[in-house]
Parts: structure tokens; sequence; C-alpha cells
């Protein structure tokens, strides 16, 4: 049967209105055809490469085109969509709002990366901070984040939370797990992350972006203690802490049917249990039979867990 | 023979229709509620993610499983690792069957991850065959495995239709040609060749059939066969990975390179005006993409060099151009013109918004690595510390 014979039945049924049958047989025809996430995503990829041909513009031609001029342009990329923003922006609300226009959003996000190049480009020429130059990240987290808040925009929220990673000194290299020294700071950072997240939620400031809180937390958490569990030293607790925050992860997840985080508890418990599991194993039969056995398990589990709580239809 | 009912493939599409205009206000909960008995299958599906994690895991054990025969039973030989791959073809597509038979499950990624590793292991199959005593002339070897790989990813498409699967079999045979020893121009041509193929006859079914299943089906590989003919006619787009696709470096003189620079303008173009005219979204979001690869790719072809401030008149392009062409919509009559509007309709669509700026935190994080120092200070010239959006570093 097709998607029009349906909402014709179901408007002889009485289940729709003919006013809502009209609606979506349009829509099913294609009489209305939205463009709106095709529009947003050029507009994204738009400000992004923007900001990206700044920084290198930046960096590249300082020499030539000299502080005051380089200060002038970036001062007015920071102003402009500032002032925008700040003119045309709806009131305030601890709730979601929607954009006034359809570039609000965009204008903001291509002014924080403004000031970001500003930033980085007055500390490296100036080198105000000096001494306290990593400063300069708490101040732009700080920016993002009251940014975010006003405005509502989550772009601007995960420029905030990656700027925050910096002053935590949490970086990934090279892809590779993160080194011994930086597994405390990214643990506290996560935790400071999911804390600040929570908390709004609590005082209902921006509810909606806790989840975006959450899946940076839980991954700072669990990328940090699955690297400790790993390592060929590693004390104990790493394991301890891994299976603790893998088990919440999964637990929570569940209860809140945000599966995202039974995939993150499942996904980095393996990696850290395996690696510490293999090291007591020397022959590739044992390894592949390992692989073979646990992998069965957690088929098995992740097949019951979707049967019972993840089913989609 | 399909293992799902065209009537189970329409109800689950309906379902999830119904679910996107329930979430966009454009049914109330009362009507859902009375129109979701109607669309119930016995089929079991689960969540995207729960998905992924099953294929993922799935594929771990089959490697492994593999990987386990062949150590516990010294197999070495090319014609005992492809009797032994042939066989874990055999039963990977034996199993994802029996698996849907005895458990219903529907993209539930057990089953997903199974059909696409019987295909795999086919393709490796033949390319072992293909070797036993080293007797394989040329690229022999590689075009057998690309066909089987081909063959085999129809067969798993038309089983259980997973459409990636008819994408895959539609790329390995488009790369058959640069396996041959043909001249620069002949393997491009021919493989672009049999990308058009599959793009009239997908394009050709698809608007026949519409958006209804099977035509959605069609429509994905009409996209991705129009990606694919722009892909082998530029000869700049894979640079980097030219070499993985047996790909040989073309000189940039001669009527064949100027006119595969004409192609890149030509196909996105054509696509475009044809997916606006026929509102195919799928077509439409490929033309888009393709486009903006033809203005990345611009300079490479024409042998220039690119300055710091492309990606700015980039960005500036996409910028002007969105906000012109929402603007121009939204002063049509009731805010569209013919049909197109800027207005959001799907729920599906603020969700993938979400998510990207979500996701954005990972490339905001790989701004601030690349642009951090390695020493605590800041040295006279090579940068402060940069946050996630970049600030600082390397001036």
């Amino acid at each position: 049967m097709t998607t029009e014979r349906w909402l014709d039945e179901w408007r002889t049924a009485g289940i729709i209105s003919a006013d809502r049958h009209a609606t979506l047989s349009a829509l099913v025809r294609k009489d209305r055809f939205s463009v709106f996430l095709e529009l947003n995503a050029l507009l994204y990829l738009g400000v992004v490469a923007f900001g990206a041909g700044l920084a290198w513009t930046v960096r590249d031609h300082f020499a030539r085109f000299g502080d005051a001029a380089i200060l002038a342009a970036l001062v007015a990329l920071v102003a402009a969509p500032l002032f925008y923003c700040f003119t045309r922006a709806e009131p305030y609300s601890p709730d979601r709002v929607e954009s006034s226009d359809f570039a609000f959003d965009y204008v903001l996000y291509l002014g924080c990366l403004a000031f970001a190049v500003l930033l980085g480009y007055v500390e490296y020429r100036f080198q105000l901070l000096k001494a306290r130059w990593d400063d300069d990240l708490l101040v732009s987290a700080l920016v993002y984040f009251g940014l975010a808040y006003r405005f509502d925009n989550r772009f601007v929220l995960s420029l905030a939370l990656s700027t925050l990673a910096g002053f935590f000194g949490v970086r990934l290299v090279s892809w590779d797990v993160l080194p011994s020294t930086m597994r405390a700071a990214a643990v506290a950072y996560g935790v400071v992350v999911a804390a600040v997240g929570v908390g709004m939620q609590r005082l209902a400031v921006k509810p909606h972006f806790l989840e975006a809180y959450l899946h940076v937390a839980g991954n700072a958490v669990l990328l940090a203690v699955t690297s400790g569990a790993m390592g060929r030293d590693s004390a104990w607790w790493w394991l301890a802490l891994l299976l603790g925050a893998a088990a919440a992860a999964v637990v929570l997840g569940i209860r809140f049917r945000r599966f995202a985080f039974v995939v993150y508890g499942v996904v980095y418990g393996y990696v850290g249990v395996s690696a510490q599991v293999l090291r007591g194993f020397y022959g590739d039969t044992e390894t592949l039979a390992y692989f073979v056995v646990s992998g069965l398990a957690v088929v098995g589990g992740l097949a019951l867990l979707s049967r019972r709580f993840g089913r989609d239809g | 023979m399909r293992r799902y009912t065209a009537d189970e493939e329409r109800r689950i599409r309906m379902q999830a229709m119904v679910r996107d205009w329930t979430r966009a206000g454009l049914l109330d909960r009362a009507e859902t509620e009375r129109i979701d008995p109607q669309l119930r299958t016995d089929l079991a599906r689960t969540n995207v993610l729960l998905r992924a994690a099953l294929a993922l895991f799935t594929a771990v054990v089959v490697g492994a499983a593999v990987a386990l025969v062949t150590v516990t039973f010294h197999l070495s030989g090319d014609t005992e690792v492809a009797v032994m791959l042939s066989a874990a073809a055999v039963a990977c597509f034996a199993v994802a069957d029996a698996a849907v038979g005895a458990f219903r499950w529907y993209r539930y990624g057990v089953e997903e991850a199974l059909g696409v590793l019987a295909a795999a292991f086919a393709s490796i199959a033949a390319l072992a065959y293909a070797n036993i005593g080293h007797r394989a002339v040329g690229h022999v070897d590689l075009i057998a495995a690309l066909a089987v790989g081909a063959v085999a990813n129809v067969v798993v498409y038309r089983r259980f239709g997973f459409v990636y699967a008819a994408v895959a079999a539609m790329v390995c045979a488009g790369l058959i040609p640069f396996a041959f020893d043909m001249s620069e121009w002949a393997d491009t041509t021919c493989a672009a060749a049999i990308f058009a193929g599959v793009f009239v006859v997908a394009r050709t079914l698809y608007r026949r059939m519409g958006d209804e299943y099977p035509g959605d089906e069609y429509a994905a590989i009409e996209a991705a066969a129009c990606a694919g003919v722009y892909l082998s006619l530029n000869l700049h787009a894979l640079d980097d990975v030219a070499s993985w696709l047996f790909r040989r470096s073309v000189p940039s003189t001669g009527v064949f390179y100027w006119s595969t620079y004409a192609a890149i303008w030509i196909v996105p173009g054509a696509a475009l005006l044809d997916a606006i005219r026929a509102k195919d979204r799928r077509l439409l979001d490929t033309a888009v993409a393709l486009a903006l690869v033809t203005l990345v790719t611009n300079k490479p072809y024409l042998g220039m060099a690119r300055q710091s401030w492309d990606p700015m008149l980039l960005g500036g392009l996409l910028v002007g151009g969105a906000i012109a062409l929402r603007r121009w919509l939204a002063r049509g009559p009731g805010a569209h013109r013919a049909g197109y509007t800027a207005e959001r309709i799907s729920a599906g669509d603020r969700d993938l918004l979400q998510l990207a700026a979500n996701t954005s935190v990972a490339w905001h994080g790989r701004v601030y690595e690349q642009q951090a120092p390695a020493t605590s200070a800041p040295p006279s010239f090579d940068g402060g510390r940069s946050g996630g959006g970049g600030a600082a570093g390397d001036y």
C-alpha cells in the first residue's frame, strides 16, 4: 500500500482530519519540499571554511599586512557579528529559543571563531598574559559559554567545551590513547563538565544542553580511564574506575533511554578489559579465541538488551 | 528473493514517517497511537547506535574466528586460504539468512555485518584463487576480486536490501577498469561509463516508482552512481588516495584532461538541475556536494597554487549563496517557490543539526591540538596555546 493510500484510509476511518490529510498528502506528493537542512549545511560549511581561511591568512600574512590592519580586521569581524546578534536577538529565556532569523546562529559562530583567532593573535604578538598565557583559554571558554547560553547556540557551546578541554590540558596525541600525564586532567575535565551540565539542567537553565555536556564528559572520562587501564604498568584502580564508569554509562543510558551512552560503556569497557585480559595471553590461538568468545558474549548481551530496552518499532 | 516482503518494507518506512510527523507536530499523540498498531510488523528492530555496536562486535567475532581457523590449521597457501574464505563467505551469508529467519531481525547490525563480511570474504577468496601458483597475469587477481565482490554484494543487496551493498557492488564494478593496463583516458572513461550505466538504470527505476519502496532504494543508488561518475572523471578529487584505487596520474595537458575539467562542472550542474526538477533529495544533496568538490579542486586542475584566503572566499560564497537562496524562497507566495521552502518541516533536520554541533567538538579539539605548542612557555614566534576555536598559535 502506498503512503497516500494509508493517508486516505486514515482519513476515511476518522483517525486524521481532512486538514491533516491535506497537509500530509502535500508533503508526500512533494508539493512542499523543504531545503532547510541543505541551506543550514551550506551555512555551517561556509562559516567553518571562512574561519579556517581567516586563521590561515592571518598566520601566513601577518608580516605583510601589519598588526594594525590585522587587528582592525579581526576586531571588526568579532564586533560586527556580536552587534548583529545583540541587536536582533530574542529576549533571553532559560528555555529553548528558536533563532530570530535563519543565519543568526552562524553569524554568532563566525564571531566566536574570529574571536578565537583574534585572541590567539594578540597573545602571540603581544603576550599580554605572558606566564599565565593558558588563562586565555579559560577566558575564551567563559566568553563562549556566556554567548552559547545567551543566544541558545549549540555550535558555540561545543566551541566552549573544547576550549575548556584545552584549559584542562586535555588533547589526543595523533589519535593515540591519552598519555598518562593527561588522564587525571581528562577525568577532572569530564567530571566538571558533567557537573556543570547537570547543575544547569537542575536549575532549568537551557536544560536541552545537557546531552551535549554528557556526551563530551562521558567520552573524556571513559577515554581517560580506558587508556589508564590499558597501560602496561597501570594501577589496578584504573581498571576498577573503568568498570565503574562503564557500568554507570550502561545503566544510566538504559534508564534514560540514551543508548549512545550504553554503547560508550560497552565499547570502552570492552577495550579496557580486553587489554588487561590479553596481557596474560601469549599465543595467537588464545588471543583469537578470546575475541571470539568475548565478542559473542557482547553480541549476545547487546542483542538481549536491544530486545528488552532498545526495540525500535 | 528478498528476506522481507514489500508490505513489511513499506510499513517500516511509513512508521518512520509517522514518527517524524508526530515529532514535527504534524500529527498529535492521539492520532499516532491509533495509527501505530496498523503499521506494526513482527520484525525486530533496534536503536541505531545499538545496531552499530552489534555490527562492530559481530565483525570482531567473525574476523577473529576466521583468523583462528587460519592459525589453528596453519593455512598459508593460496588454495587453502581461498577454500577457507569461500567457506567463511558461505557460512556468513547462511548465518545472516538464518538469523533473519529465526529472529526476524531487520537492520539489527548482526545480519548486516555478516552480509557485508560474506561479500568481502568472497572477494578476497577470488583474489586468492586467482593467485594460486602465482599464475595471475597482470592484475587478473584484482579483476577477479572486484568482479566477485560486485556480484557478491549484489546478491547481499537482493537478499537483504542493504543499499550500501548495492553501492559497494557498483564501486567494485567501477574500479575494475583501473585494474586493466589501459591508457589513462580509457580506464577513466570505462569507469565513468559503468557508473553512468548504473545511474541511468537506477534513475529510470526511481522515476518510475517514486519515493515509495523500492523507489527510495533506487534513489540512493542513483545518487551514489552520480558521485561515481563524477569521481571517476575528476582527476584531482582523489589525489591522496589515487594509488589505492589503482589510478595513474594523468598529464595535465591534452584533450582528455580538459574534457574531464569540463565534465567536473557539467556533471554537478546537470545533476543539480535534474534533482531540482524532480525534487530528488538524495541527488540534490549529492550534486551540491559534488559542486563543492569542483570548487575545491578547480585550482589544482588549472595548475594554480592555493592561497590562504581561498577558504574564506569559498566560505563567503557558501554563506552568501545560502542566505540569498533562503531569502528568495521566503519572498515567494506562501514562503515557497515551486514547492521549495526554506522552512523546517522534518523533526529529523533539527536532530542532524544538533548532531553536527555536538560532533564539532571533535574538530574544534583537533584545531587546538595542531596549534598547541610543545613547550609550556610561549616561544617568541611559534604560537600561544590554542583554544578549541583555534585561539592562538603558530603565527
